[in-house]
Formats: C-alpha cells, sequence, structure tokens
C-alpha cells in the first residue's frame, strides 16, 4: 500500500451461504480519486462496500483502510469513513436537526448543535429542521442521508446508489459537493447504476459481474459513449 | 464514553417522548395482566398481599418484554444498527446507552402500575414504597441488562419477538425469582429477604457487566 492510499482491496471474496457474492476483488483507491463501481442487481456491488465500510468483518483476503486491516478497524478508522448506503440510517421519529445533531454528538464534533444546523443548510433542508424524518419525501430523505454521510467530514466517502431519489436539482448539488470533496483531497468510493451521472464524476470506473470484476477503466482514457458500449456488452453476458 | 452513553440515552428518551410506542404498550399491557388476575382469581386481602409480588412481576416481566422488542426494532429500521456499528464510538458505551433507556421505561411503568395494583387488589402500599422503588430498580436493571443484549442479538433474526421471550425468559428466572420474594418481603409477606435482595445485586452485577463485554458480538450480523 504506498502511502497516497487510502483503500486497498487483494482478492476480497464473500459467500453468503451457497451463493458467491465476491470472487478475489482486487483493486486499490487513492487519496482525492474518485472511483465509481458499476454493475447489475447481485453484482456484489453493495457487499463490497459493506466490506470496505467494515460492517462485514468475515470474508476471504484483505482489505487494507488507510493502511490498517478492516477486519480490525479501530474507532480512528471509522471516523475516517461516510457511508451513504440502501438505508437511510435516519430515525424516522426524530426532526431532520435531531437527526443530524444526534450523529454530530456520536461522533463527537465540536459544536454540533451548529455543524447539525450547517449540514441542513448545505442540503438546502433548513425549512424542514423541525419536521421528522417520516414526513419527508423520498428526496428530502436522500439529501438529509447525504447531509448525515458528509456531516463530520470524512476522509473517504463510500456511496451507494446516491442519486436515487434526487431530483436534477439535488443531483447537481450532490455532485458539487462531492466536487468539492475531492478537490479537498476526499476519496470517494460510489456504486450506481447511473452510467451517464457515475462516469462523469469518476476518475476510475470498474464493472463487476457476478463477484468479478470484468472491465477497469480510467475515465480521461475513454469517452463516456465508448464505456456505455462495453458496459451494454458485459450486461448482455 | 459517557457522552456516547447520553447521547443514545437522549436519543431514545426523544423517540420514546414523541411516540410513547413503548411505554404505552408495556402500560396497557401490564393493566390487562393485573384486570385479569383481579377478575379470574377471587381474593382475600390476605391472599392478595401474598401473591401480589408474583403478579407484579409478571405484569412487569411481559410488558418489559414488548418494550425491548421495540429497543432495537428502532435501530434496525432504516439501517439505523449500521450506523451505530459505524460510528467511532465503545459499542460498550451504545449498550450502556440503551439500557439505561430500557431501565427508565421500565421503571416508569412500574411506578404507573403501582398504585393501580394497590386499588385493583385492595393492598396498603404507602409504608413499602421507598423499599419497592428499589426493589423495582434493582429488578428492572437484571431484567434489562439481559434483555437489551437480546433485544440486539434477536432484532437480527427473522422471529425476533417470538426469539426474545424465548431467550429472555428462561436466563431472568433468577432476577424476576429475587424481586418477587423481595416485593413479597416489601408487603409485609415474608420476614426476611436479605438472600434474595443480595441474589438481585449479585445478578444485576455479572450481568450488566457480561452483556457490555458481550454486546460487541450480538450487533455482528
Amino acid at each position: 500500500m504506498t502511502l497516497s492510499q487510502v483503500l486497498r482491496c487483494d482478492g476480497v471474496g464473500k459467500r453468503f451461504g451457497k451463493t458467491t457474492a465476491l470472487r478475489s476483488v482486487s483493486f486499490s483507491l487513492d487519496e482525492g480519486e474518485f472511483l465509481t463501481i458499476f454493475g447489475h442487481n447481485g453484482a456484489g456491488k453493495s457487499t463490497l462496500l459493506n466490506i470496505v465500510a467494515t460492517l462485514i468483518r468475515s470474508f476471504d483476503g484483505d482489505v487494507a483502510l488507510f493502511g490498517g486491516s478492516a477486519k480490525k478497524a479501530d474507532e480512528d478508522t471509522r471516523r475516517s469513513l461516510g457511508f451513504m448506503s440502501h438505508d437511510s440510517f435516519l430515525y424516522d421519529d426524530l426532526t431532520t436537526y435531531e437527526n443530524l445533531l444526534f450523529y454530530a454528538r456520536l461522533y463527537a464534533l465540536s459544536a454540533p448543535g451548529d455543524t447539525a444546523q450547517a449540514m441542513l443548510a448545505r442540503v438546502d433542508l433548513v425549512d424542514k429542521s423541525d419536521a421528522v424524518v417520516r414526513e419527508l419525501s423520498r428526496g428530502m430523505k436522500q439529501r438529509l442521508s447525504l447531509g448525515r454521510a458528509f456531516l463530520h467530514s470524512p476522509k473517504l466517502l463510500l456511496l451507494d446508489e446516491p442519486y436515487t431519489g434526487l431530483d436534477e436539482t439535488a443531483c447537481a448539488n450532490l455532485n458539487a459537493m462531492l466536487s468539492e470533496f475531492t478537490d479537498a483531497g476526499g476519496s470517494v468510493l460510489m456504486t450506481t447504476h447511473d452510467v451517464d451521472r457515475g462516469y462523469r464524476v469518476a476518475d476510475r470506473v470498474l464493472v463487476l459481474d457476478r463477484g468479478r470484476i470484468v472491465f477497469e477503466a480510467e475515465t480521461s482514457q475513454m469517452g463516456l459513449d465508448e464505456f456505455r458500449g462495453h458496459y451494454r456488452d458485459i450486461l448482455a453476458g | 464514553m459517557l457522552r456516547t452513553i447520553v447521547t443514545i440515552l437522549w436519543k431514545d428518551l426523544r423517540i420514546e417522548l414523541r411516540t410513547r410506542d413503548a411505554l404505552s404498550a408495556s402500560f396497557v399491557f401490564c393493566v390487562l395482566v393485573l384486570v385479569i388476575f383481579n377478575f379470574t382469581l377471587d381474593l382475600n386481602a390476605e391472599e392478595a398481599r401474598r401473591l401480589g409480588g408474583g403478579f407484579l412481576w409478571v405484569s412487569f416481566a411481559f410488558g418489559g418484554i414488548l418494550s425491548l422488542n421495540r429497543s432495537f426494532a428502532l435501530e434496525k429500521a432504516d439501517g439505523c444498527s449500521k450506523s451505530l456499528m459505524l460510528a467511532p464510538a465503545d459499542r460498550g458505551a451504545i449498550y450502556l446507552g440503551k439500557f439505561l433507556a430500557n431501565v427508565i421505561f421500565m421503571l416508569v411503568t412500574q411506578v404507573l402500575i403501582l398504585p393501580l395494583f394497590a386499588i385493583f387488589f385492595n393492598v396498603p402500599i404507602l409504608p413499602a414504597i421507598p423499599l419497592l422503588v428499589l426493589i423495582f430498580l434493582l429488578g428492572s436493571i437484571g431484567f434489562s441488562s439481559v434483555g437489551t443484549l437480546f433485544s440486539a442479538m434477536a432484532a437480527n433474526t427473522r422471529m425476533r419477538e417470538l426469539l426474545l421471550p424465548l431467550l429472555l425468559l428462561p436466563v431472568s428466572i433468577p432476577v424476576l425469582l429475587a424481586a418477587v420474594k423481595t416485593t413479597q418481603y416489601a408487603l409485609g409477606v415474608n420476614e426476611d429477604a436479605s438472600d434474595w435482595f443480595k441474589l438481585l445485586i449479585v445478578y444485576d452485577v455479572v450481568f450488566v457487566t457480561a452483556s457490555y463485554l458481550g454486546f460487541e458480538y450480538a450487533m455482528e450480523e
């Protein structure tokens, strides 16, 4: 693992009973780099993100996060991760402000109340600060979930289908936040079905198929149309 | 560590104050149990005093299970338990925050049920209130300590509502037995319950410590 690498996966494999979710997956991610993983449903994308997020600790191979093993991730390593998953990680019966305040306190941020308010403004939910989460629309929930993932200024952001439920304005806002994040040295590992959006924001792309990496490319070396063609061929099997 | 405990406790109390889901379910269940005992058993005052401790703790145990089931169902919804595992916080502190919230919910239910018990069964409780509150506290600590751990384990299964009582009740027999015996003592039935008080305290210490240490593994899926 080089000094600038924040993540390195070496031969990662995972089985759930008789189902093999991942087969010997190896890749790395550098500081400030944006890597998008594409793949159809069941390709193993979410399992891979859960392993990198240290939520699954029993797997084959090794994952190094900031130089240490993900299987033994300590509190400092977990503090450096931001995760936005299919699940919102939000409490339906707390208000938007209370949710962010809770996470700000859990991550021991200084001035948690101010931090929560500032993040509500950043995801354009200030006028909903007193609304309980169960009353929010899907898109608003997704924005709040994004704010939760960004709240503690992680070094590595893991995003699982972040564009789902977002309208055009919110997608543009998300891209701006991600661009600002990587410019400041943050790294992003994202999975998505949205080829156009996922490709445009990435420095590098991977395609997972039945738990294996079957395609890898630098976006600077290949146009979107060319990638779309490759991806279509992979999906067609 | 204290910050994490307070943060988790604040979150659970805030949600309960807003929804009252755990307290209302637990309270209504306890009232129903007492009403059923009251109407099905035609007891005189002396019999009611002798059996009252058992009635109370049967209702508290089953009412408590309803509340405990809710405790981690809350965390499973929308993947919040994953976010707790991801947080840079001591998992034991997360356990203690959840455990304290469960003790408070159980104690509030008990305090609300006690006067109803006195009315239904015509048992004088006023002189015994300080001792009863102490017994309720010790009993709730013991029951919630292992209950919080099992609630976390059961939440990861498909049959959590069924699994929690099946796991919890056998392990809780010593604390429930001691709680009933000490409650009978407080109501003037037994002459000496010092050994039962010791059992309550030892159970609390052992199971709070064991559950604190085992919580990290219980949270793993």
